[in-house]
């Protein structure tokens, strides 16, 4: 597909639909974690379905995080340098934290 | 960046009070909005005191006695009295709609008459709504048809099926009810085509006569002129006429990934 408005479009969606499972998982888990301590917590990451599932969730949220934010950055400032610098401030932020994320659950299970 | 408080010269003061002189007893207050470019003062908020024992039943009836018998300065747009033309699309007690077919009985207490929202004022009631012919105009609104010589002098031939695809669609008036009360309009209202548009777009995008089918859908689809819709359905709210742009807007969008390969 070469129309790229359309493609943002269609990744919003399918990344909307996905989310909604992970994040019941999300939630669910980090009820779940409150209640255990830092020795639960670890066991809870021990195990390759609870680190598939949060990678998953981390990926499709900081995407869907990045084209939601750029959207209400498209809605609202007209200035297209700043426009620009917020857009890649967004790209920056929603790419860190599920990097961040991720290599968190790396260090988990190593 | 989006302007979210009026300029100064913008706010609405309280304007003349015009009460009655009929003596009547079935008294409606009506509240209009009042500039005048020439003035150059501050738009305010008239209100006119109105017998409804001696005045027809719609907001535009009101609006017809005031300038006849109370106050001849009053401006504003009507033309066929029963919701075909669209001209008297106003703002009526915070919905826009037609005033002609809305019933001044409807609205308990006084009514408030703005023009249409976030549309240049030429005056009183009446907008400027250059842009959004503009715009309307860039969609091509009529059939594409390049085969002429196999037509010849004939009808062009569309199945039922094909024309029941129209109805929900056809039946716009371009009163611009719709694209005045989307926000997404109301930022970006010089790239964003609106829903108006927008149907009327998708009515030749569907229309089963038409050939140039894929030409319009790569016309709109742009990350600007069509994806600001975010559905938020103050369209299909504020429609006159009960049809429903929002819905044509999804199916332009569901075309567009039927297509994709073509654009």
């Amino acid at each position: 597909m070469k129309n790229h408005a359309l493609n943002k479009w269609i990744i919003q969606r399918v990344s909307a639909v996905v989310l909604m499972p992970l994040l019941l998982f999300f939630l669910y888990s980090l009820v779940d974690l409150v209640n255990k301590d830092y020795t639960g917590a670890l066991d809870f990451f021990d195990n390759y379905l609870s680190i598939i599932i949060f990678t998953l969730f981390l990926i499709f949220a900081g995407l869907h995080l990045k084209l939601g934010l750029g959207e209400i950055i498209e809605d609202y400032i007209q200035d297209e340098r700043l426009k620009g610098v917020l857009n890649k401030i967004i790209m920056l932020y929603s790419a860190v934290l599920p990097v961040v994320g991720i290599i968190s659950l790396i260090i988990i299970i190593l | 960046m989006v302007q979210f408080a009026l300029p100064k010269d913008s706010k609405v003061i309280e304007g003349k009070y015009f009460k009655d002189k009929t003596n009547g007893k079935n008294l409606k207050k009506i509240k209009v909005y009042r500039w005048d470019p020439e003035t150059k003062q501050n738009p305010r908020l008239d209100t006119y005191e109105v017998n409804m024992d001696e005045c027809g039943p719609m907001v535009l009836d009101v609006l017809i006695k005031i300038k006849n018998e109370i106050d001849t300065t009053l401006t504003f747009r009507r033309s066929c009295r029963e919701g075909v033309c669209g001209s008297c699309a106003m703002n009526i007690d915070g919905v826009n709609g037609l005033a002609c077919t809305k019933s001044a009985s409807d609205i308990k207490d006084e009514i408030k008459v703005y023009p249409l929202p976030h549309m240049p004022v030429i005056k009183d009631l009446v907008p400027n709504l250059n842009q959004l012919y503009k715009q309307y105009q860039s969609i091509e609104p009529w059939l594409q048809i390049e085969k002429k010589s196999e037509v010849g002098d004939k009808e062009t031939i569309q199945s039922k099926q094909d024309r029941e695809k129209l109805d929900g669609l056809y039946e716009c008036i371009m009163c611009a009810c719709c694209s005045t009360s989307c926000p997404s309009y109301w930022w970006n209202g010089e790239k964003y085509l609106g829903p108006a548009v927008l149907l009327q777009a998708y009515r030749w995008i569907i229309d089963s006569r038409d050939e140039d089918r894929v030409k319009r859908l790569k016309k709109v689809a742009d990350e600007l002129k069509l994806f600001r819709c975010h559905t938020i359905m103050n369209c299909t709210n504020s429609c006159p006429k009960g049809l429903n742009p929002a819905k044509a807007i999804g199916s332009i969008k569901k075309m567009l990934v039927q297509h994709s390969k073509d654009l």
